[in-house]
């Protein structure tokens, strides 16, 4: 288990375990995952492909539900509350930026941005939306279309919606996965830069090491578990 | 290469299934209207063939309006054969037990009728023709009316008559024959005692005759000549099946083209389906190009799907027709005059089947067509596009193999192939108009409404996303919508127009036959209940002679004549007054007065239509024989008449001065407040005038919702199949788009969207997509029914809003119920699912 304490916990994972059941067969994704992340740290979550990470963020984020364990996101214990409830939760104070940016195709950037604040009929979304687009350089492609946008563009709007809803902690999933690498780095740069000024808690799944890097903590999964350090990992002889 | 075609097709449908099967399910509707009334058509005809010497009763008939005069006695005896006659005619009958009075059509009846066929009665075998006593078989609706059973007694004219049976059929009658007025028939023998019948008498006069030492047709043939001159109507087994059987052809043809309304649309869901099935194959195709398919074998491919899905609708269509077949006799029974036998006509089960097969092949290429042109770069780069777009000659020509083929099935379809055209050119109006109407609102829609809450603008965004289905929709819905809705607005304007108890000064009551002395009489009967006569008018009988110097009988025998027989050959009831009645206005001309009486040509004036008819103008003179004085006249005026208002209303009316001394009786109106008023009124009237019939409307009215509602019920039946195919391919739309809208769903779940908005985003949608149709199909439906009731049935446009808002109701809630329960599940999707696609 990795800790961060110098603030208050934003999420606490304990003992998060979750079973699909496939046919006649179970598949157990996540086995007995611990995991604190103190308000306002940056953590990556790192493993290779079918390592259960994504689905570990869907938890935390309260997008499904354990099998047993239990996952406190800002104070709250999601395992208690329902679908609806989740949801609040998730539109007052989670943020999320995906690997294939899931915008709505029927919106405009601008309208994209303000789903969330319109979702909980808060007024000035227009404003605000018009705000962040500026800060993530698009003002002139307010009124585009995603399908009218290019990848880096769609992420960046994206981003802006992520923000919108000034949340306490923001999950992004391999937000770099499907673009070219000068567009990447700007993602990254603008979240980064984004999350430092408003003091957002980040929760990063990724696959580039040299960006977990720039996180606080790191938080390796193989197979559903979390896997030892690597210097622990080269002491007990266990090659990863 | 054909065993990889189907090989291949075959596996790609094992994860389709369900979606296929119900991109199927579009035809279903419209292949079973198809066979259902096309098997209903063949049994009609079938039984017409079987039944037509019963349909007559006899080998001939002959008919006369005047009685037969001695040398028609002369020509029958010379026809030979088995004879049998028979006089009928209106009269009021009054029945003691209850009593009670009405307007029956009396059938006195002498002789071997019927020769073919069977007089049915309850009790059995109770034909009055037989009987030599006062004794009466009646009508159902009579015994149920007035609480008759066999033993009872009715009164026509001075003589008592028993009832011995009640009537089941005569040959060649439908049962609504004694809707409008009760039969009744008598012995011929017992007719003088009633003393109804004298000179004069409005009556039909008939001579059924069989064993014919000649063929029928011969004979009309034969006599042809001494049948005009004694101006006797013929009518042979085949006239009376042609006459039987043409209506009822032309009800089925109509109800033939109402289904492939149906099935055209069904085609129109297959082509929306199979465009957003093919949207997922793209990839596929390109893949099979990759790996060194042709364009042909990977569009054989998914023409195979095609044609399996077609064959497969095809024939759950034709077997629902099969079971909608009956119920067709059933719902059309009072309308035929024999008994239908229920049997599957093959020929039409595989035509149906047949249309249905290439309705949906010829839909689905459109689709398919374009993927011939997918690139396999596709394969590799999901967002290549193919270059400037080129004209595909191809896609031009299915469009006209496809307008040709719906003309043709039109064309087909009625009994002139103009008339065909006419429908398939209408169709495509309403279909194009409904479309256009649906682009634009879709494009004011994205382009006006992005403001409002959230909730509202997604359910709006939704109706022009990419890969909408809001025009497919539109249209298919909202003809649904707007045949069934033109259907019930024709009917309610023209029941509106004949509903005279529902507007409180229009006269209900009708008093014809009423002789001058007994007018005054009359007066005191309605003046003894605070009544009186709204209008009346003096009726002068006469026959038309010559037109414009040539007489009627060259007419008649001018092959190049247009003009109709019935005009020809009517008795005309005319009058005269010195002004123009209240429903009426002169359009043309002068409308003179006074006439010093015998100085001719008498100015008249004459209904313009009816002038129309007979090709005469102002000024055009003609001679009329009035009761064996021949009198000329000259058009002086033309009027327009409101033949829907229910007044005393005359083709030809004379100026005064002129019939005053001619034989005559009265026409008159009057308003009874009630139905018992209205009953002790023609009892009274029934003892001191017997031959004065008194008919109260809304009896008539009755009859006529009774027949219309039928031959309604049976078109609305059939737009049900166009309005069910509606539905069908909502829930196809519904499903080919859900994955798009699970994504969606789920993506607002994720941003915080409670299943409560998600569901309301949807229930929003169905209700958008609608409330849209039905708006834009009941639009369309008052325009038509407007247009029809002005320029067809001469009835003024109104629109009833209660039945637009119950109709828009209507379809939203179908819609609604369709959607969401087509949706099922997609607003509990777990949310995970959106991060898990990612990877």
């Amino acid at each position: 288990m990795q800790t961060l304490v110098a603030h208050p916990p934003a999420l606490e994972v304990t003992g998060l375990t979750k079973v699909y059941r496939s046919g006649e067969s179970d598949l157990t994704v996540l086995k007995g995952v611990e995991l604190t992340v103190a308000a306002g740290a940056k953590q990556a979550i790192i493993g290779p492909s079918g390592s259960g990470k994504t689905t570990l963020l869907g938890l935390c984020a309260g997008l499904d539900v354990a099998t047993s364990g239990s996952v406190k996101l800002l104070g709250e214990a999601l395992e208690t509350m329902d679908e609806d409830g989740r949801a609040r939760l998730r539109g007052a104070s989670v943020g999320f930026v995906f690997q294939n940016f899931q915008l709505i195709p029927t919106l405009t950037a601008l309208e994209n941005v303000a789903v969330p604040l319109d979702l909980r009929g808060g007024q000035g979304s227009r404003e605000k939306a018009i705000a962040l687009l500026r800060k993530v350089g698009l003002a002139e492609r307010m009124d585009h279309y995603p399908v009218q946008l290019s990848g880096g563009e769609q992420q960046r709007v994206a981003l802006a919606r992520a923000f919108i809803n000034d949340p306490q902690i923001l999950f992004a999933d391999e937000p770099t996965g499907n673009l070219d690498g000068a567009n990447g780095d700007t993602i990254i740069d603008l979240l980064f830069a984004l999350n430092e000024e408003r003091g957002t808690t980040l929760v990063l799944v990724t696959h580039d090491p040299s960006l977990a890097d720039r996180c606080d903590a790191v938080l390796r999964i193989q197979d559903g578990e979390v896997a030892k350090p690597i210097a622990d990992a080269v002491a007990e002889g266990i090659s990863l | 290469m054909l065993q990889f075609v189907f090989k291949t097709a075959w596996r790609d449908a094992q994860r389709q299934r369900s979606r296929l099967l119900l991109c199927a399910l579009s035809i279903v509707f419209g292949v079973a209207a198809l066979v259902a009334v096309d098997s209903f058509s063949a049994n009609l005809n079938r039984a017409l063939d079987a039944e037509a010497k019963a349909l007559l009763g006899a080998d001939l008939q002959i008919t006369s309006r005047i009685g037969f005069d001695e040398k028609a006695e002369v020509m029958f005896a010379a026809i030979g054969g088995q004879q049998s006659r028979e006089t009928r005619f209106a009269s009021m009958a009054y029945f003691p037990k209850s009593e009670q009075s009405r307007l029956v059509q009396v059938r006195a009846l002498g002789g071997g009728f019927p020769f073919y066929g069977k007089f049915e009665t309850d009790p059995l075998e109770m034909n009055p023709a037989r009987s030599v006593r006062p004794v009466a078989v009646v009508d159902p609706l009579l015994m149920v009316q007035y609480d008759l059973t066999v033993g009872d007694t009715l009164e026509l004219g001075d003589a008592e008559f028993e009832i011995v049976a009640k009537l089941i059929r005569v040959p060649g009658e439908a049962a609504f024959a004694g809707l409008f007025a009760p039969r009744v028939y008598i012995p011929l023998s017992q007719l003088e005692p009633t003393g109804l019948i004298g000179t004069g008498s409005i009556a039909f006069h008939r001579l059924y005759a069989a064993e014919l030492p000649k063929p029928a047709e011969t004979v009309v043939v034969d006599f042809a000549e001494r049948f005009a001159s004694s101006r006797l109507k013929a009518e042979t087994v085949q006239d009376r099946r042609d006459g039987v059987g043409r209506p009822l052809e032309n009800l089925t043809r109509f109800l033939g083209l109402v289904g492939f309304v149906a099935l055209l649309l069904g085609g129109v869901g297959i082509a929306g389906a199979v465009q957003a099935y093919l949207e997922t194959k793209r990839e596929t195709v390109a893949i099979l190009r990759c790996i060194g398919s042709d364009a042909r074998t990977a569009m054989g491919v998914f023409l195979v799907q095609i044609f399996g899905l077609a064959v497969f609708g095809a024939l759950a269509g034709a077997l629902l027709g099969v079971f909608c077949q009956a119920a067709l006799p059933r719902l059309l029974a009072t309308l035929l005059p024999f008994d239908l036998d229920f049997f599957v006509h093959w020929p039409s089960l595989f035509t149906g089947a047949g249309y249905g097969v290439v309705t949906a092949v010829i839909s689905g290429l459109f689709p398919l067509l374009p993927l011939r042109k997918v690139s396999p770069l596709q394969a590799i780069r999901a967002n290549f596009k193919n270059g400037a777009r080129q004209r595909d000659y191809l896609m031009w020509g299915l469009s006209i193999v496809a307008i040709l083929a719906v003309a043709g099935f039109c064309m087909s379809r009625t009994e002139a192939w103009w008339q065909g055209l006419i429908f398939a050119a209408a169709l495509l109006v309403v279909v194009g108009l409904l479309w256009f109407v649906a682009i634009l609102l879709k494009w004011v829609l994205k382009r006006y409404f992005r403001r409002g809450g959230f909730v509202l603008r997604q359910a709006l965004a939704n109706l022009h996303r990419p890969n909408n289905r809001t025009v497919f929709l539109s249209v298919s819905l909202g003809v649904g919508t707007f045949l069934i809705f033109t259907l019930v607005l024709v009917q309610a304007g023209l029941l509106q127009q004949t509903d005279i108890a529902a507007r409180s000064d229009d006269p209900n009551i009708l008093f014809f036959d009423v002789q001058t002395d007994q007018y005054q009489g009359l007066e005191a009967a309605l003046a003894a209940r605070d009544l009186a006569i709204i209008e009346s008018a003096p009726v002068v009988t006469m026959r038309l002679r010559v037109v414009n110097g040539r007489s009627v009988t060259q007419i008649k025998q001018d092959p190049e004549n247009t003009i109709d027989d019935w005009i020809l050959n009517r008795e005309w009831r005319s009058t005269y007054r010195g002004e123009t009645g209240a429903g009426e206005e002169v359009v043309e001309g002068e409308y003179i007065s006074e006439w010093p009486s015998l100085q001719e040509p008498v100015p008249i004036s004459l209904e313009a239509d009816m002038a129309g008819n007979l090709g005469i103008e102002i000024g055009d003179t003609l001679i009329f024989d009035i009761q064996g004085i021949p009198m000329q006249v000259r058009i002086s005026s033309l009027r327009v008449v409101d033949w829907t208002e229910l007044r005393p209303n005359f083709f030809a009316t004379f100026p005064l001065g002129v019939l005053e001394d001619a034989p005559q009786w009265w026409i008159a109106v009057a308003r009874s407040p009630d139905v018992e008023t209205t009953a002790a009124l023609q009892s009274e009237l029934f003892k001191k005038y017997p031959n004065v019939s008194a008919v109260d409307l809304n009896v008539v009215i009755d009859a006529i919702q009774t027949i219309f509602s039928r031959i309604n019920f049976a078109v609305r039946f059939m737009g049900l199949f166009t309005a069910a195919t509606g539905i069908i391919i909502l829930a196809n739309a519904v499903s080919t788009s859900r994955n798009q809208r699970i994504r969606e769903s789920v993506l607002l779940r994720t941003l915080g969207a409670s299943g409560g908005q998600i569901r309301t985003i949807l229930g929003l949608e169905y209700a958008l997509v609608g409330v849209l149709s039905a708006a834009i199909g009941t639009g369309l439906a008052l325009l038509a029914a407007s247009a029809l009731g002005i320029f067809v049935f001469k009835v003024d446009f109104y629109v009833p809003w209660m039945q637009v808002f119950g109709a828009v109701s209507v379809v939203t809630v179908l819609s609604v119920v369709t959607g969401m329960s087509s949706s099922r599940g997609i607003a509990s999707h777990p949310p995970l699912v959106i991060l898990r696609e990612d990877g």
